[in-house]
Protein backbone atom coordinates (compact mmCIF):
# COMPACT_ATOMS: atom_id res chain seq x y z
CA UNK A 1 0.00 0.00 0.00
CA UNK A 2 1.36 3.55 -0.82
CA UNK A 3 2.12 6.36 1.65
CA UNK A 4 1.80 9.56 1.03
CA UNK A 5 5.07 10.98 1.92
CA UNK A 6 5.37 14.92 2.64
CA UNK A 7 7.16 15.01 -1.02
CA UNK A 8 3.85 13.45 -2.32
CA UNK A 9 1.76 15.92 -0.34
CA UNK A 10 3.52 18.34 -1.67
CA UNK A 11 2.11 18.49 -5.34
CA UNK A 12 -1.41 19.77 -5.11
CA UNK A 13 -2.71 20.52 -8.52
CA UNK A 14 -4.81 24.02 -8.43
CA UNK A 15 -8.90 23.36 -8.26
CA UNK A 16 -8.95 25.05 -11.92
CA UNK A 17 -6.45 23.09 -13.56
CA UNK A 18 -8.06 19.51 -12.20
CA UNK A 19 -9.08 17.26 -15.20
CA UNK A 20 -8.83 13.55 -13.63
CA UNK A 21 -8.54 11.99 -10.08
CA UNK A 22 -4.73 11.04 -10.83
CA UNK A 23 -3.82 14.79 -10.61
CA UNK A 24 -5.03 14.85 -7.27
CA UNK A 25 -3.81 12.10 -5.14
CA UNK A 26 -0.63 11.58 -4.20
CA UNK A 27 1.78 10.15 -7.19
CA UNK A 28 1.96 7.03 -4.98
CA UNK A 29 -1.21 5.90 -5.66
CA UNK A 30 -2.22 7.45 -8.96
CA UNK A 31 0.78 4.30 -9.91
CA UNK A 32 -0.74 1.80 -7.54
CA UNK A 33 -4.60 1.78 -8.67
CA UNK A 34 -5.55 2.48 -12.46
CA UNK A 35 -9.02 3.29 -11.56
CA UNK A 36 -11.32 4.81 -8.96
CA UNK A 37 -12.21 2.03 -6.75
CA UNK A 38 -13.14 1.50 -3.25
CA UNK A 39 -10.25 0.23 -2.26
CA UNK A 40 -8.35 3.25 -3.32
CA UNK A 41 -10.55 5.30 -0.98
CA UNK A 42 -9.84 3.14 1.73
CA UNK A 43 -6.43 3.44 1.14
CA UNK A 44 -6.61 7.37 0.80
CA UNK A 45 -8.86 7.37 4.21
CA UNK A 46 -5.56 6.06 5.67
CA UNK A 47 -3.09 7.62 4.59
CA UNK A 48 -4.02 10.48 2.48
CA UNK A 49 -7.38 11.71 4.05
CA UNK A 50 -7.13 15.39 2.79
CA UNK A 51 -6.54 14.29 -0.98
CA UNK A 52 -9.31 11.62 -0.53
CA UNK A 53 -11.49 14.89 0.60
CA UNK A 54 -10.44 16.97 -2.38
CA UNK A 55 -11.52 14.65 -4.44
CA UNK A 56 -15.05 14.59 -2.45
CA UNK A 57 -15.06 18.28 -2.71
CA UNK A 58 -14.56 18.58 -6.50
CA UNK A 59 -17.37 19.06 -8.72
CA UNK A 60 -17.82 16.20 -11.74
CA UNK A 61 -15.09 14.23 -10.87
CA UNK A 62 -16.58 11.47 -9.61
CA UNK A 63 -19.79 10.04 -10.50
CA UNK A 64 -22.41 9.10 -7.95
CA UNK A 65 -21.22 5.50 -7.54
CA UNK A 66 -18.01 7.03 -6.46
CA UNK A 67 -18.76 9.80 -4.48
CA UNK A 68 -20.80 7.47 -2.32
CA UNK A 69 -18.66 5.21 -1.87
CA UNK A 70 -15.83 7.97 -1.39
CA UNK A 71 -18.01 9.28 1.40
CA UNK A 72 -18.76 6.21 2.97
CA UNK A 73 -14.45 5.40 2.79
CA UNK A 74 -13.24 8.97 4.51
CA UNK A 75 -15.41 8.17 7.66
CA UNK A 76 -12.58 5.86 8.62
CA UNK A 77 -10.17 8.47 8.83
CA UNK A 78 -8.71 9.78 12.42
CA UNK A 79 -9.31 13.18 11.33
CA UNK A 80 -13.06 13.98 12.83
CA UNK A 81 -13.18 17.62 11.76
CA UNK A 82 -11.76 16.49 8.36
CA UNK A 83 -14.58 13.93 8.16
CA UNK A 84 -17.05 16.23 9.56
CA UNK A 85 -16.09 19.23 6.99
CA UNK A 86 -16.42 17.44 4.02
CA UNK A 87 -19.15 15.05 4.99
CA UNK A 88 -22.02 17.39 6.43
CA UNK A 89 -22.22 19.28 2.97
CA UNK A 90 -22.66 15.54 1.12
CA UNK A 91 -26.01 14.88 3.29
CA UNK A 92 -27.65 17.95 1.10
CA UNK A 93 -26.59 16.12 -1.84
CA UNK A 94 -28.94 16.07 -5.19
CA UNK A 95 -28.60 12.22 -5.54
CA UNK A 96 -29.81 10.05 -2.78
CA UNK A 97 -26.99 7.44 -3.42
CA UNK A 98 -24.74 10.06 -2.46
CA UNK A 99 -26.27 11.30 0.38
CA UNK A 100 -26.92 7.70 1.65
CA UNK A 101 -22.69 7.20 1.10
CA UNK A 102 -22.54 10.22 3.36
CA UNK A 103 -24.49 8.93 6.24
CA UNK A 104 -22.15 5.68 6.13
CA UNK A 105 -19.07 7.95 6.35
CA UNK A 106 -20.41 9.57 9.24
CA UNK A 107 -21.83 6.83 11.04
CA UNK A 108 -18.11 6.28 12.79
CA UNK A 109 -18.51 10.01 14.36
CA UNK A 110 -22.09 10.52 16.56
CA UNK A 111 -21.34 14.20 17.74
CA UNK A 112 -24.33 15.77 18.89
CA UNK A 113 -24.56 17.87 15.79
CA UNK A 114 -23.81 14.98 13.41
CA UNK A 115 -26.69 13.12 15.28
CA UNK A 116 -28.84 15.95 14.67
CA UNK A 117 -28.64 16.05 11.36
CA UNK A 118 -29.16 12.55 10.42
CA UNK A 119 -32.07 11.92 12.58
CA UNK A 120 -33.35 15.07 10.02
CA UNK A 121 -32.70 12.91 7.60
CA UNK A 122 -34.38 10.37 9.22
CA UNK A 123 -37.41 12.08 9.39
CA UNK A 124 -37.70 14.49 6.68
CA UNK A 125 -35.24 12.67 3.56
CA UNK A 126 -37.45 12.65 0.33
CA UNK A 127 -36.20 9.54 -0.49
CA UNK A 128 -37.30 6.28 1.57
CA UNK A 129 -34.13 4.94 1.53
CA UNK A 130 -32.28 7.41 2.74
CA UNK A 131 -34.89 7.71 5.81
CA UNK A 132 -34.32 4.31 6.25
CA UNK A 133 -30.24 4.29 5.87
CA UNK A 134 -30.33 7.12 8.32
CA UNK A 135 -33.22 5.53 10.94
CA UNK A 136 -30.63 2.14 11.03
CA UNK A 137 -27.50 4.59 11.60
CA UNK A 138 -29.55 6.42 14.19
CA UNK A 139 -30.68 3.25 15.93
CA UNK A 140 -27.06 1.93 15.75
CA UNK A 141 -26.04 4.95 17.96
CA UNK A 142 -28.98 4.78 20.51
CA UNK A 143 -27.61 1.43 21.19
CA UNK A 144 -24.34 3.04 22.16
CA UNK A 145 -25.00 6.42 23.54
CA UNK A 146 -21.21 6.79 25.28
CA UNK A 147 -19.58 7.19 22.02
CA UNK B 1 -21.18 -27.98 10.05
CA UNK B 2 -21.61 -25.46 13.09
CA UNK B 3 -25.13 -24.80 14.05
CA UNK B 4 -27.49 -27.15 14.40
CA UNK B 5 -28.44 -27.83 10.62
CA UNK B 6 -27.40 -29.79 8.02
CA UNK B 7 -26.10 -27.64 5.87
CA UNK B 8 -27.15 -25.39 3.32
CA UNK B 9 -28.70 -26.84 0.17
CA UNK B 10 -30.28 -25.58 -3.12
CA UNK B 11 -33.83 -24.83 -1.90
CA UNK B 12 -32.66 -22.53 0.63
CA UNK B 13 -33.26 -18.56 0.02
CA UNK B 14 -30.21 -16.81 -2.00
CA UNK B 15 -29.18 -13.78 -0.13
CA UNK B 16 -27.03 -11.38 -2.02
CA UNK B 17 -25.13 -8.68 0.58
CA UNK B 18 -26.14 -5.35 -0.66
CA UNK B 19 -24.20 -1.89 -0.36
CA UNK B 20 -26.29 0.85 -0.76
CA UNK B 21 -30.56 0.77 -0.78
CA UNK B 22 -30.95 4.38 -2.79
CA UNK B 23 -29.62 3.56 -5.84
CA UNK B 24 -31.37 5.56 -8.99
CA UNK B 25 -30.44 3.51 -12.11
CA UNK B 26 -29.50 0.39 -13.39
CA UNK B 27 -26.13 1.60 -14.28
CA UNK B 28 -25.82 2.59 -10.36
CA UNK B 29 -26.50 -0.95 -9.09
CA UNK B 30 -23.88 -2.78 -11.66
CA UNK B 31 -21.31 -0.55 -10.69
CA UNK B 32 -21.88 -0.22 -6.91
CA UNK B 33 -22.34 -3.88 -6.29
CA UNK B 34 -19.56 -4.35 -8.53
CA UNK B 35 -21.48 -6.05 -11.10
CA UNK B 36 -19.20 -4.26 -13.72
CA UNK B 37 -16.01 -3.24 -12.85
CA UNK B 38 -12.66 -1.95 -15.20
CA UNK B 39 -12.17 -6.24 -15.21
CA UNK B 40 -15.37 -6.82 -16.85
CA UNK B 41 -18.94 -7.99 -15.88
CA UNK B 42 -19.44 -10.18 -13.05
CA UNK B 43 -21.27 -13.18 -14.66
CA UNK B 44 -21.57 -15.04 -11.10
CA UNK B 45 -22.39 -13.13 -8.66
CA UNK B 46 -22.16 -14.17 -5.15
CA UNK B 47 -25.03 -15.68 -2.98
CA UNK B 48 -25.28 -17.27 0.54
CA UNK B 49 -27.91 -20.32 1.06
CA UNK B 50 -29.11 -19.70 4.14
CA UNK B 51 -31.67 -21.81 5.94
CA UNK B 52 -34.05 -19.81 6.73
CA UNK B 53 -34.75 -21.91 9.47
CA UNK B 54 -31.18 -21.20 11.28
CA UNK B 55 -31.49 -19.26 13.98
CA UNK B 56 -29.37 -15.96 13.73
CA UNK B 57 -29.06 -17.12 9.90
CA UNK B 58 -28.60 -13.62 8.35
CA UNK B 59 -26.92 -12.56 11.30
CA UNK B 60 -24.39 -15.25 11.18
CA UNK B 61 -24.25 -14.26 7.28
CA UNK B 62 -23.21 -10.84 7.48
CA UNK B 63 -20.92 -11.52 10.65
CA UNK B 64 -18.70 -14.23 8.27
CA UNK B 65 -18.74 -12.21 5.65
CA UNK B 66 -17.06 -9.74 6.87
CA UNK B 67 -13.81 -11.82 6.88
CA UNK B 68 -14.05 -11.09 3.10
CA UNK B 69 -13.04 -7.60 3.99
CA UNK B 70 -9.60 -6.24 4.01
CA UNK B 71 -10.24 -3.81 7.08
CA UNK B 72 -13.08 -4.07 9.98
CA UNK B 73 -16.03 -2.55 8.86
CA UNK B 74 -17.58 0.92 9.51
CA UNK B 75 -20.96 1.25 11.35
CA UNK B 76 -22.43 1.10 8.60
CA UNK B 77 -26.04 -1.37 8.73
CA UNK B 78 -26.12 -4.53 6.79
CA UNK B 79 -28.37 -5.29 3.92
CA UNK B 80 -29.27 -7.98 1.91
CA UNK B 81 -31.88 -9.39 -0.59
CA UNK B 82 -33.54 -12.54 -1.51
CA UNK B 83 -32.70 -13.06 -4.96
CA UNK B 84 -34.13 -16.03 -5.62
CA UNK B 85 -37.00 -14.60 -7.88
CA UNK B 86 -34.89 -12.46 -9.81
CA UNK B 87 -33.61 -12.99 -13.85
CA UNK B 88 -30.95 -15.40 -13.55
CA UNK B 89 -30.17 -19.06 -15.58
CA UNK B 90 -29.36 -21.41 -12.41
CA UNK B 91 -27.08 -21.61 -9.28
CA UNK B 92 -23.66 -23.08 -8.95
CA UNK B 93 -22.44 -24.29 -5.57
CA UNK B 94 -18.54 -22.42 -5.41
CA UNK B 95 -17.11 -22.73 -1.85
CA UNK B 96 -16.79 -18.61 -0.06
CA UNK B 97 -13.89 -16.67 0.36
CA UNK B 98 -14.79 -16.00 3.90
CA UNK B 99 -12.48 -17.78 7.32
CA UNK B 100 -15.72 -19.66 8.40
CA UNK B 101 -17.05 -22.97 7.68
CA UNK B 102 -21.26 -22.07 7.43
CA UNK B 103 -20.39 -19.49 5.21
CA UNK B 104 -17.72 -21.50 2.98
CA UNK B 105 -20.65 -23.85 2.27
CA UNK B 106 -23.14 -21.67 1.93
CA UNK B 107 -21.60 -19.86 -1.02
CA UNK B 108 -23.10 -20.26 -4.48
CA UNK B 109 -22.98 -17.85 -7.44
CA UNK B 110 -26.06 -17.28 -9.74
CA UNK B 111 -25.50 -18.20 -13.27
CA UNK B 112 -25.77 -15.35 -15.73
CA UNK B 113 -24.35 -15.42 -19.70
CA UNK B 114 -24.13 -11.96 -21.05
CA UNK B 115 -24.49 -8.57 -20.27
CA UNK B 116 -28.12 -8.36 -20.72
CA UNK B 117 -28.66 -10.62 -18.18
CA UNK B 118 -26.81 -8.82 -15.60
CA UNK B 119 -28.69 -5.76 -16.23
CA UNK B 120 -31.46 -7.97 -16.21
CA UNK B 121 -30.42 -9.00 -13.22
CA UNK B 122 -29.42 -5.47 -11.95
CA UNK B 123 -32.78 -3.43 -13.27
CA UNK B 124 -34.71 -6.13 -10.67
CA UNK B 125 -32.39 -5.52 -7.80
CA UNK B 126 -33.12 -1.98 -8.77
CA UNK B 127 -36.91 -2.43 -8.68
CA UNK B 128 -36.27 -4.26 -5.39
CA UNK B 129 -34.85 -2.30 -3.72
CA UNK B 130 -38.19 -1.98 -1.10
CA UNK B 131 -37.75 -5.79 -0.01
CA UNK B 132 -34.16 -5.07 1.29
CA UNK B 133 -33.99 -6.62 4.87
CA UNK B 134 -31.30 -5.24 7.44
CA UNK B 135 -29.55 -6.56 10.31
CA UNK B 136 -27.92 -3.37 12.40
CA UNK B 137 -24.41 -3.87 12.83
CA UNK B 138 -25.10 -3.90 16.35
CA UNK B 139 -26.55 -7.65 16.21
CA UNK B 140 -23.49 -8.54 13.40
CA UNK B 141 -20.89 -7.44 16.59
CA UNK B 142 -22.77 -8.88 19.46
CA UNK B 143 -23.40 -12.44 17.33
CA UNK B 144 -19.04 -11.96 17.13
CA UNK B 145 -18.13 -11.01 20.23
CA UNK B 146 -19.94 -13.66 21.91
CA UNK B 147 -18.66 -16.41 19.47
CA UNK B 148 -14.89 -14.69 20.23
CA UNK B 149 -15.83 -14.78 23.45
CA UNK B 150 -17.10 -18.39 23.99
CA UNK B 151 -13.82 -19.59 22.67
CA UNK B 152 -14.63 -20.43 19.25
CA UNK B 153 -11.76 -21.65 17.50
CA UNK B 154 -13.24 -19.94 13.82
CA UNK B 155 -13.47 -16.27 15.72
CA UNK B 156 -10.41 -16.83 17.55
CA UNK B 157 -8.54 -17.73 14.62
CA UNK B 158 -9.91 -14.81 12.39
CA UNK B 159 -9.44 -12.01 15.24
CA UNK B 160 -6.73 -13.14 16.33
CA UNK B 161 -4.34 -13.85 13.61
CA UNK B 162 -2.75 -11.83 11.45
CA UNK B 163 -0.26 -8.76 11.58
CA UNK B 164 -0.43 -6.82 14.46
CA UNK B 165 -2.33 -3.54 13.01
CA UNK B 166 -5.40 -6.24 11.73
CA UNK B 167 -5.48 -7.97 15.00
CA UNK B 168 -6.08 -4.09 16.89
CA UNK B 169 -8.29 -2.93 14.27
CA UNK B 170 -10.68 -6.21 14.86
CA UNK B 171 -10.20 -6.41 18.74
CA UNK B 172 -11.34 -2.40 18.65
CA UNK B 173 -14.18 -3.62 16.54
CA UNK B 174 -15.38 -6.17 18.43
CA UNK B 175 -15.06 -3.67 21.81
CA UNK B 176 -17.29 -1.32 20.01
CA UNK B 177 -20.82 -1.05 22.61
Amino acid sequence: MPFATPAADAAVVPLEEVKNWKQVVPPAFAREFSCLCEELFVALAARAPARLARLLAIDGLLDNTELSLAAEAIGRADDAVLVRRTLVPLLKHRTALVREGAIYGLAELGSNDVRSAIATLARKDEHPGVRRAAGAVLAGWNERPDE
Amino acid sequence: LQGGTSGPTNSDPPLRVLRRITYGSVDEVKKGEKLKDERGLDLEPSVYLVPEALEKGAVRMHAEHLSVLSNAPTNQPRWHLNVGDLPHRGLVRQPGETKFAFTQQAHACLALADEADVDAFAAAILGSLSAVAEVPMSDVRAYAREKYEEGDPEWRAFVDDGDEKRRKDWAKWLRKT
